[in-house]
């Protein structure tokens, strides 16, 4: 049997925590109710949109904290870039802002003068950050546009889309970068920008020195020698100020740019198709005329043979062909690798047809 | 209520150097390596520790007298969790409403400690050491100030650390141990201070 000193403990120890637990629940229903916020019914509708995993790349405090950023409207809808399109859309569409407005953007880094390339003014010894080494007067390369090589974006990028070799410019994976941004700041010298996903030619140069000047410092900067914008066939690319800029509207990602700058300085995203000329040809000679890489080669009134080889893709002849004779097929990234190890000299094909 | 000065200088130093919550008592830990990355957001937890400890060893030094009073000191532990997590909760419900400013200054770090160790242990210390209303208060105020100063060390510390070449096994949380041990042997130098 139970005697009074227990009972007694039991009694009190029972009506201590209750009293406890009911006065503070009491006391938080009545707050919640008394102290209710009104709070938009688009957050809550945000944050279980958004994964949940609080992974803090977006700069707000945890999901819920980029919720409120995005109905305020401090934040734009594809603020999360871990993910990914399927909950941009989400957003989009609970915020009722136009999928197109969340286009997918990638970051670039515009320069090609790895360390040995590119000259130095002095050799660097130090913390292996490029803004620490910046701080150095302003970084070891001569070039003052120039990347600096230390891998700090690398080391910044969240998703591991930067591949970085030691003393070599970063190099951004189309297939990784999300487009959250996150390395445009880390750059001390400004070479990141980010563009549209389906932007494919990149002035890798961001020099307006004048052309001695840069041939001086580096092999691979562009000297405003203007070859790029005669050879546009669409005005896309102009120089200004002593480096040619792409305008990214206009530009048809033809690569013919790419192929003709003498210094090696436009970058075109590897093309994975070639023009494959089909029976209805009728041996014109028209897309042999416009080909600007002499691709292109037959006999008139037969059918023409496009060399996958030397073939840019840039799908003028496309265009010109009378009879709709010219499509562009897939074609295997092997051989594009053979094309560059191996260039076939123009005038062998030639005498080849001859 | 007697109030000695030299005894509340001795529980302030020690609240903050002796005995400092972290280094020396080791606790909140979790708190002092997950926000110590930068300045900013360990100055505003510090400021949320020290307003949430400030208001724990006010309102428990009158739950321990209910306890007292009815003999049943030995569900402190219980109470005083109850008690301490259902007062966050109201304040921050209450600071929203009032005082949106203060709310989104403490932000996420306010609902974050609501159950941290080092919140506990100040409402425990309190009862222990014996202290009254006043030099209960005091010292729940000066530990957190304590933690707050550990905190902020760390992250000074930590930024500094961003940009250093760290190898690379030890890059992140190893690192932040190892100076998290260096700094725990600093504070122990003053453990031999007498008043």
């Amino acid at each position: 049997m139970l005697t009074d000193a227990n009972t007694l403990a039991i009694i009190w120890s029972v009506a201590v925590m209750g009293g406890l637990g009911l006065v503070s629940g009491g006391l938080l229903a009545f707050a919640s109710r008394k102290f209710a916020v009104e709070v938009d019914p688009r957050v809550a509708e945000v944050t279980s949109a958004l994964s949940g995993a609080n992974c803090g790349a977006c700069g707000y405090p945890g999901c819920a904290g980029a919720a409120r950023a995005i109905v305020e409207g401090k934040a734009p809808a594809n603020v999360c870039a871990a993910g990914g399109e399927a909950t941009m859309r989400m957003i989009a569409k609970i915020m009722g802002v136009e999928a197109a407005s969340v286009a997918q953007k990638i970051a670039k880094i515009q320069c090609r003068g790895d360390i040995g390339i590119a000259k130095l003014q002095y050799e660097y010894h130090g913390i292996d950050d490029c803004r620490a080494a910046y701080l150095l007067f302003n970084g070891a390369k001569a070039c003052s546009y120039g990347c600096l090589a230390l891998g700090t974006c690398a080391k910044a990028c969240p998703f591991g889309a930067i591949e970085y070799e030691f003393h070599r410019v970063p190099y951004v994976r189309y297939d990784k970068c999300t487009g959250c941004g996150v390395c445009v700041d880390t750059c001390p010298r400004k070479l990141i920008d980010m563009y549209d996903a389906t932007d494919e030619v990149f002035v890798l140069c961001k020099s307006h020195d004048k052309g001695p000047a840069v041939r001086k410092v580096c092999e691979v900067g562009c000297v405003a020698c203007g070859v790029c914008e005669r050879s546009c066939p669409y005005d896309a690319i102009s120089v200004k100020d002593g480096l040619a800029v792409v305008d990214h509207a206009k530009c048809q990602k033809c690569g013919i740019c790419v192929m003709k700058c003498p210094y090696n300085c436009i970058w075109g995203k590897p093309k994975e198709t070639r023009a494959f000329i089909t029976d209805k040809c009728n041996g014109c000679t028209i897309c042999e005329k416009t080909c600007p890489v002499n691709a292109i080669s037959g006999q008139p009134k037969q059918l023409h043979v496009v060399d996958p080889e030397r073939c840019i893709a840039c799908g003028i002849c496309v265009g010109k062909c009378p009879r709709q004779a010219i499509e562009m097929h897939p074609h295997a990234q092997s051989s594009v690798a053979h094309a560059q190890a191996k260039p076939v000299p123009a005038e062998s094909t030639l005498a080849g047809v001859k | 209520m007697k109030l000695d000065f030299s005894t509340l200088m001795t529980i302030i130093i020690g609240a903050i150097f002796i005995n400092n919550f972290v280094l020396s008592r080791f606790l909140g830990i979790c708190p002092f390596v997950g926000v110590s990355r930068s300045l900013e957001s360990s100055f505003g937890m510090g400021m949320a520790v020290i307003f949430v400890m400030t208001l724990t060893g006010f309102v428990t030094y009158f739950v321990n007298l209910i306890l007292v009073i009815t003999r049943v000191e030995y569900l402190q532990m219980m109470c005083f969790i109850i008690v301490i997590a259902a007062l966050v909760q109201f304040v921050e419900m209450f600071l929203q409403k009032f005082n949106p400013t203060l709310y989104s200054a403490l932000g996420i770090y306010l609902p974050l400690i609501t159950t941290n160790c080092a919140v506990l242990a100040v409402a425990l210390l309190n009862v222990k050491e014996g202290y009254n209303l006043i030099e209960a208060v005091l010292f729940s105020f000066f530990a957190a100030a304590g933690f707050a100063l550990a905190l902020v060390i760390m992250a000074g510390i930590r930024e500094r650390l961003e940009i250093t070449d760290v190898p690379r096994t030890m890059q992140g949380v190893p690192i932040t141990f190892i100076i998290a041990a260096i700094l725990s042997l600093a504070f122990m130098g003053f453990s031999g201070m007498k008043f």
